[in-house]
């Protein structure tokens, strides 16, 4: 295998058939694998009359072509489906053991579908492919069954859905190696509709790449870039991912009680340096990452798991209005072991706080409750009384009590930890994300506020859709190697697409890669406009555009956004209605999809 | 005074959160701190002026865009000094 090993894996669990199919070879180099493979694949499999919980809908676990090779933070992978939460295209992606397993099995892509009968396990080894009963696994957390199933970090890896994907909870995560989370867009649940409830891989079979000489080159150079940066090397060590609390919430970006704020009065008791100098025991790596982001930590009661991260600590703290720490910590530790998506469960929750404050939802929550957490959370997972209509999300939530203007999502996904009136350019990767508001799929937050790689004004409009189109290209490429967006802090384009080159011995420039990006963002687009989405769902939350932050340094800024959308739609060679245009479809080679 | 602020592992140099100094400027503020802690003075600075993806706010905003080390300060304003951050 030398970067694709060509194989898909197909499995139907309502017939038991198990089949290997080809990947087509031109398909891959158009859309390199994860993200973008997944993408192309979903548009053939899954049309506008499939409803996401129904047997027709599939789940396609896609790794890179540099998964596995070894090159730094090369164990990523994705999950891609039409989501339960949204309706849009879901695609999600995840760190840890779990992906770069999958390929050594000797497959780059499994495609499930259909629905079993009873609860069943997927278990991928040299000896083949077998699904077996999972009935007694049923109803166990995602700690108690990845233990079970034999978890060993780099010979035998599992993932699994907990309580919450069981009950079709629509923010349901899946969870691998334990910890780590396929979070966004509701992907357990899509998982407990199929009645599956682990898929487990253990490989033998190895990325080589096609030019060994130049990969460990490679492998020199990108080490040296991020031992350089002292981002990568210092920062993210040191105090993780939520070391960007503090400096968020300081320029008055950080969304407090469901984004009635900017500012949290405690940020700082939420923020990486209170989780390294209160709660941290050790950090931790992903498989052939040197920059070990993740935190375990452990609370005062004993607990201890992995987290939490700037999201989650987010989620719950600001979000809620809770500065408790220890409590943050573990409703993050519940997440992870129910299999839930912490942005979108903090958010939701933070919005039935709302909703009771206002009287609106007859209730006795509030705002700064952190002894509810625990309940809340278990409650979501278990559809138990209020939790119910937790776990419907929070645009079902708002619209239940008449108040759908206090959901705080976009495309019906919640929105992350970043309030756009006071970043300008986030508010418009939100509006723009195919799959509903996310961070990820074109962070903001280096340009507009870490000066990665220079500072731009985050008050300004003007000329910010062409740096988000972009950004979001550059998010779509890592995605689709796939790469850790945090080695993207340090180590440019160019230096992925050499690496591609070395693993596969096909010639890649950071432009083809940029052009992969943009093919792989128009195609979600495409997907989205098949199912109906039109330019109105490229918007925000009422909140963010009509009323202004009341204090602070943002004070007196909505999001403007309609400016911002027309110059994108322009950029992006698309109409005044955001649909793409023959020739940017030509250009990108899906004018075959459009006429079909 | 002015209030100024640390964060991350520029907390070390004073076993401090945040300190109140007197300044017109924020160089003026540095060139204090920078007398307190030599340490301090090497992990901010260098003979270019601040080290790379150190940030700098005056009230919120960053004085890249303000005037850098001569923004002005006043006795009410609060001043944020970040070590490199990363993360999100």
């Amino acid at each position: 295998m030398h970067g694709w090993s060509g194989k898909i894996l197909d499995i139907d669990l309502s017939g038991g058939s198990v089949e290997t199919r080809p990947l087509d070879r031109e398909t891959a180099r158009q859309f390199l694998g994860g993200r973008g493979l997944g993408a192309r694949l979903l548009w053939d499999l899954v049309g506008p009359e499939v409803k996401p919980l129904s047997p027709e809908n599939v789940l396609i676990f896609t790794t890179g072509p540099i998964t596995a090779s070894a090159s730094q933070t090369s164990n990523r992978f994705n999950v891609s489906s039409k989501s339960p939460l949204t309706g849009t295209i879901l695609h999600a992606n995840s760190g840890g053991w779990w992906g770069m397993q999958f390929k050594r099995t000797g497959y780059d892509v499994l495609i499930v579908r259909g629905r079993a009968k009873n609860p069943v396990m997927i278990e991928i080894t040299p000896e083949g492919v077998k699904i077996e009963d999972a009935s007694h696994l049923w109803g166990k957390g995602v700690f108690e069954t990845t233990e079970l199933l034999g978890q060993n970090r780099n010979k035998r890896n599992v993932m699994c859905i907990g309580p919450a994907g069981e009950n079709l909870v629509r923010i349901a995560a899946i969870m691998n190696d334990g910890e780590r989370a396929l979070a966004r867009g509701g992907p357990g649940a899509v998982m407990g509709s199929k009645n599956l409830k682990a898929i487990i891989v253990e490989g033998k079979e190895k990325n080589q790449p096609a030019d060994k000489d130049q990969f460990k080159f490679m492998q020199y150079e990108t080490g040296k870039l991020l031992k350089a940066s002292p981002l990568t090397s210092q920062a993210l060590p040191e105090f993780g991912t939520a070391v960007v609390m503090n400096v968020v919430n300081e320029i008055g970006a950080l969304p407090t009680r469901n984004f009635q704020q900017s500012q949290f009065e405690h940020a700082d008791r939420i923020s990486g340096e209170a989780i390294t100098d209160e709660i941290l025991v050790k950090n931790q790596a992903c498989w052939a990452c040197p920059i070990t982001c993740t935190r375990i930590s452990k609370t005062a009661s004993g607990k201890e798991g992995e987290g939490p991260e700037f999201e989650s600590a987010w989620a719950f703290g600001a979000q809620c209005g809770i500065a408790d720490l220890d409590l943050i910590t573990e409703a993050n530790f519940l997440c992870n072991d129910m299999g839930l998506d912490t942005i979108s469960m903090g958010n939701t929750i933070g919005c039935a706080m709302e909703l009771a404050e206002r009287g609106l939802l007859d209730s006795d929550l509030r705002f700064g409750q952190a002894g509810k957490l625990q309940d809340l959370v278990r409650d979501t997972a278990y559809r138990q009384g209020i939790g119910d209509e937790l776990a419907e999300g929070s645009v079902r939530l708002a619209a239940n009590y008449g108040a759908p203007e206090l959901s705080m999502t976009v495309k019906g996904l919640e929105l992350p930890a970043y309030d756009p009136r006071g970043m300008q350019g986030q508010g418009l990767v939100y509006a723009t994300s195919n799959r509903g508001a996310c961070h990820e799929t074109g962070n903001m937050l280096g340009p507009e506020v870490l000066a990665l790689p220079r500072l731009i004004d985050r008050f300004a409009t003007q000329g910010k859709a062409g740096i988000v189109s972009v950004h979001q290209n550059s998010a779509a490429v890592i995605d689709s190697l796939v790469y850790c967006k945090f080695a993207n802090m340090a180590v440019a384009e160019e230096f992925f697409a050499r690496t591609l080159t070395a693993v596969t011995g096909e010639p890649y420039t950071a432009d083809d890669l940029m052009k992969v990006g943009e093919r792989v963002w128009n195609m979600e687009r495409l997907y989205n406009l098949r199912e109906g989405f039109t330019k109105e769902d490229d918007t925000l939350p009422d909140r963010l555009l009509n009323d202004p932050v009341a204090a602070g340094p943002s004070a007196g800024f909505t999001v403007n956004l309609a400016p911002m959308l027309e110059e994108y739609y322009q950029f992006r060679g698309w109409d005044e209605n955001g649909v793409p245009k023959e020739a940017k479809l030509k250009e990108l080679g899906l004018d075959t999809l459009r006429s079909s | 005074m002015a209030q100024v602020k640390l964060f991350g592992n520029l907390r070390q140099y004073f076993q401090k959160r945040q300190l109140t100094i007197n300044g017109r400027t924020v160089r003026d503020i540095l060139a204090e701190l920078c007398a307190e802690s030599p340490a301090f003075c090497t992990a901010v600075t260098d003979d270019d002026g601040l080290r790379p993806f150190i940030k700098i706010t005056v009230n919120g905003r960053d004085i890249q865009l303000e005037n850098g080390l001569d923004t002005a300060v006043t006795n009410k304003d609060t001043i944020a000094i970040f070590p490199p951050i990363a993360g999100g």
